[in-house]
Parts: C-alpha cells; structure tokens; sequence
C-alpha cells in the first residue's frame, strides 16, 4: 500500500473529524443561545438563585456582554485551547473533574467490549448458514437481549448473581471482580446488534466461490468458517462504530448508574440533575472528540485487514 | 458434501420460517393490543390506585391481593404498571412523530430542492449521524430540563437524520418515476407535485422505519427515564419504576423485575412486528 494514498485518506478522514467536531461545539453553542432566559444563570446552574457577583463572574468568563459572534469566538478560542470552562456548581475546572472520572469509565468500556466480542465471535461463527438447535437458541437470545434496556439486564445480574448466588460483590471496588457483571452488563447491551451483523456477512461470505476451493481443497468446516469467512465479516461489522460506540456511551451511562460506580456516566447524570451545564457541555465536547478519533482508528484499520481497500482510496 | 449441508440448512430454514414466524407474529400483535387497552383504559385494568400510599402495605411480596406485589410505599405495583404503560406508549410514537415529521420535510426539501440544497442538507445529516444520539438528547434535557415532552423532543431529534436519509432516498426514485414528470409536464405546481404525488408514494418503507424506531423510542425512554432525566415521580414510568426499585431489591426482587419485563416484552413485540412488516415489503418489492 502506497505511503501517500494512505496519508491522503488519512488527512481526508481527520478533515471529516474537525467538521464533526466544530459542528458539536457549535450546536451546543446555538443551544445555549436558545434557550430562554438569562444565559449567566444557566451557566452558573444549581437550584439556587445565584448572587449579582456570582453573575458577573459568568458573565466576564463567557463575555456575555459582547455580540454574540464574539462570544463563539472566545468559545472556540478556549476550546482549541483545551480549556473546557468552569464548573460554578463545583468550584472546579471542568478538566479536571472529567479526568477524575476517565480512568474508572475507560476500564469499563474496554471491559465490556471485550467481553461482547469474545461472545459474538464465535456465536455468530458457529451459527453462521447452519440450522442447528444453537442457531435457533442464537436467535432468540440476540433478539432478547436487543429488546431488554441494558439498565434491566443490569439489575438481573445484581438479583441473581450478587443478592441471590453471592458471586460477585457489587459494592467493593478495589475487588476487581466487582468489575464482572458491570462489564457483562455492557457486553450483553451490544451482543445481539454485534453477532447479526457478524453472521449476516458471514453468511454471505459461506456462498462465495473461493469457500467452495478451500472445501475442495479438504479443509474442514471448521477452518473454514474460521479460517476464511470469518475476516470477511470484520468491516461489516466495525462500519457500524458509530451506533456501535453510541451504545457503549449509553451502556457506560447507565451501568455506571445502576452499580453505583464512579466515573464519567455518574459525573455527567449528575451534572444534569444539578444544572451544571459547563459540564455537561464539557462531557459532550469530549465524547464527541473520543468518538471521532475511535471512528478514524477504525476507518484506518480497514486497510489493514483488507488490502483491496488501502490501495483503492 | 459439506456444502449441499449447508444449501439443504438454507432451504430448510427459509421454509420453515415464516410459520414460526407467525406465531412470534400473532403473539406480539396480541400483546400490542393488551397494551393498548391498558392505555386506554387504565382504570378497567387496574386492580388499585397507582399513587394512593399504604404503609401497612410497604414491601409486600405478589400475592393474590397485590399480583406485582408493593413498592416502599405500599404502593400496588401492578396498578402502577398498568397506569405506566401510557407513558411508554406516548414516547414510542411521540418521539416517532418528531422523526417522521422532521424526516419529511429535510427529506423531501432535499430530495426535491435541487442540488445545492441537496448536497448542503445530507452533508449536515451526515455529521448529524455521526454523534451518538445519547449525546443530543443529554443536552436537550441538561437545557430544556426534564419531564415527557421534553424526553420525546429528545429522543425524537436524533432519530430526524435516518428518517430525513431514508425520505430522501425515496423521494430520488418517484422523483424520476414517469407519472411524476407528466404531473410536472401538465403545470402542476412543485408544492402540489410533492404533495399529492411524491410524498404518498415514498412513505411506505417510511413507515416500516417508524415501526421499528416506536421500539427503540420506548427503549431510549426507558432508559433516560431510569436516569431521573424523563417523567418525574410520581408518574409511574416503567424506567422510573425500576430506577426507584434499584435500591431496595435486596429485600423486594419484584420491583426489579415486573417493570423490566413490561419494556421488554413491549420492544420485543413491537420489534418482531417491524421486521415482518420489513420482511413483506421487502418481498413484494422484489
């Protein structure tokens, strides 16, 4: 693959990922801009009535008195910067009390995807044009598990395996296996979406002629299946990152509610039900920034399991 | 050898699936239709007040008096779950509405605008559909606020990007279909050309998306609901049924799971309804 096709949709990619970006952090602007009433309260949050001071403060951070395309200016200045702004509710920079919660969120995240595709691979795998009792059970399973909100399936697993059999604590964090249901808890939220996929374009990959030469050749179902067809589900199922990685931030979100685990999910809940609307747009800018860059990441490594693709572009 | 295995598995499958299919039919359609009632008439259904307060009652297991059982208020959870299907039930089709409606106009304003309002329109979709829905909707309600109708504002504006795509796309092939340029070629206006001719034809996959997206409504409801961030209390949303049932089913399982089961079971239905509604139209179009 020619170094300079990959850096040109390499640069196209990022080019696409700054539009994404800008347009977040300008909607997010033209949201505060409609909401009614004053934006220095709004800003400032919390039930209580701010003081006039506590408004000036605001006021000068945001420069609320100037016209309104200054304001985005100062917006995106700070912004490109890396300053997030001020939580008023917390006292604190939104930067730094989102780097309090990442670390705890990330473990989780990875955790929980893991753990999806260690199970879908070789669900979908097996079960991929064959119409055993396991694919009947696939079925139903996947079907399931994408009707049930992931909040209730996480709330199963406390029943059964924490109240009921006493496997796994919930509470105690430094345990590292109160990081099993959390994690299965996400893994189960994105499974029944992974392993359609995966065995949708299995399936179709089971028909092509170049399965028939590996069979003729006296390779075994097996190695077929997961020797040949299996690659070929790869970029199917990686193009849908983006309402795949939506649902690991919605799958964070809630478990991190449900099992009461610190991190980015109860910080941004939080910041909601208190008003504190610096950090919710500090949260919102920063996923929408992950989100790109797990997007490239993954646009980048069709290349790499598929050469036809790294050369085309 | 192998290989006629797996023909034979293919064949096999597809005919043996849309009987079994139908029954998986039959059924949501019938439990669709319970849910309707209970909507309409919750009081019928109901075998207590969902909001009257019972202390002596608190915590009871389901028993023959209280079918669910009670909440920490004494509460008859099987009332409260009867009276909480409303709430889902306007979710699903409200913030469907949203969509579709939405959908329709960006859909047909590009698909019929010309190029340049095109290309700007699906260019502004396409960055739309590249953030999570989550995101759009936790700031809706970090600013509108909570409660139902701001939870269907924002669940429903970022369903408006697949519906505006999907519109587009139809509207693209009647557009070029022969009865709509002869509409054209006899002097009707453009505004009545998309009205009474373009817009009927394109809205049938148009609907099967809004099937399948009433389900994933109710979910996401749900769930902003189990996060306090929907309906408050004491409405008696199924997520907010669970979210206040969270800390107490050490002691009280039932609270975690009669209402969980309402969703599923909800989504389910109304997800196998959708893609066999998805599967026939599909075959007629072919």
């Amino acid at each position: 693959m020619p170094l300079q096709s990959i850096l040109v949709s390499l640069s196209r990619r990022v080019a696409l990922g700054v539009v994404v970006l800008w347009f977040t952090v300008t909607l997010t602007f033209a949201f505060l801009q409609i909401v009614p009433g004053d934006p220095a309260a709004l800003l400032f949050g919390g039930d209580e009535i701010p003081t006039e001071e506590q408004l000036e403060e605001v006021r000068r951070d945001w420069g609320l008195e100037r016209p309104v395309h200054e304001q985005y200016l100062l917006y995106i200045e700070r912004l490109v910067h890396g300053d997030l702004g001020r939580s008023y509710q917390q006292r604190t920079e939104v930067a730094t009390l989102l780097y309090s919660g990442v670390w705890s969120t990330v473990i989780l995240a990875v955790a929980g995807l893991v753990l999806a595709v260690v199970i879908s691979v070789p669900l979908a795998t097996l079960t991929a044009g064959s119409s055993t009792l396991l694919r009947r059970f696939a079925f139903v399973f996947e079907l399931v598990t994408i009707s049930m909100p992931s909040f209730w399936i996480g709330i199963i697993l406390i029943l059964v395996f924490s109240f009921t059999l006493n496997w796994f604590p919930i509470v105690a964090l430094d345990n590292p296996l109160s990081l099993v249901l959390p994690a299965a808890t996400i893994a189960l939220g994105l499974v029944g979406q992974l392993s359609q996929v995966m065995r949708e374009s299995i399936e179709r990959a089971l028909k092509e002629p170049f399965i028939l030469t590996a069979r003729s050749r006296g390779l075994s179902d097996g190695s077929v299946r997961w020797g040949h067809a299996l690659k070929h589900s790869y970029i199917p199922a990686a193009t849908i990152t983006g309402t795949f990685a939506g649902n690991v931030l919605t799958g964070v979100v809630v478990t991190e509610t449900v099992f009461g685990r610190p991190g980015l999910g109860t910080i941004t809940v939080a910041a909601i039900t208190t008003h504190d609307i610096p950090l919710v747009l500090g949260v919102v800018i920063v996923s929408a920034a992950f989100f790109v860059l797990v997007n490239i990441l993954v646009d980048l490594s069709y290349g790499l399991v598929d050469k036809r693709i790294g050369s085309s572009v | 050898m192998s290989r006629d295995n797996t023909n034979n598995a293919v064949t096999n499958r597809l005919s043996a699936r849309p009987k079994r299919l139908s029954v998986a039919v039959i059924l949501s359609v019938v439990f669709l239709v319970l849910i309707a009632i209970q909507v309409l008439f919750p009081e019928a259904i109901a075998t207590h007040s969902p909001i009257t307060i019972d202390p002596l009652a608190a915590l009871q297991p389901p028993s023959r008096e209280h079918w669910f059982g009670t909440d920490n208020l004494g509460r008859d959870l099987f009332s409260r779950v009867v009276h909480g299907s409303a709430y889902s039930v306007s979710i699903g089709f409200g913030a469907t509405l949203i969509a579709l409606a939405g959908g329709i106009v960006f859909g047909a304003l590009a698909g019929f605008g010309g190029r340049w309002l095109d290309q700007a329109l699906m260019r502004f979709n396409d960055v739309l559909m590249a953030l999570p829905s989550i995101l759009l909707a936790l700031v809706v309600v970090a600013l509108l606020g909570t409660g139902l109708v701001n939870t269907l504002w924002a669940i429903g504006i970022g369903l408006i990007p697949q519906f505006a795509r999907l519109v587009r796309a139809e509207v693209l092939v009647v557009r070029n279909a022969g009865y709509v340029e002869s509409a054209v070629g006899f002097g009707f206006s453009k505004t009545a050309v998309v009205c009474r001719h373009v817009i009927p034809n394109a809205i049938h996959p148009v609907f099967v998306l809004a099937t399948i997206s009433i389900g994933g409504s109710i979910l996401a409801g749900s769930t902003l609901s189990f996060l306090k961030l929907g309906p408050q209390p004491p409405a008696p949303e199924w997520g907010l049924l669970l979210s206040e049932g969270r800390s107490v089913i050490e002691h009280a399982w039932w609270l975690g799971v009669f209402p969980g089961i309402a969703i599923s079971l909800t989504v389910l239905s109304v997800t196998v309804v959708g893609k066999s509604l998805q599967k026939r139209y599909l075959q007629k179009e072919s």
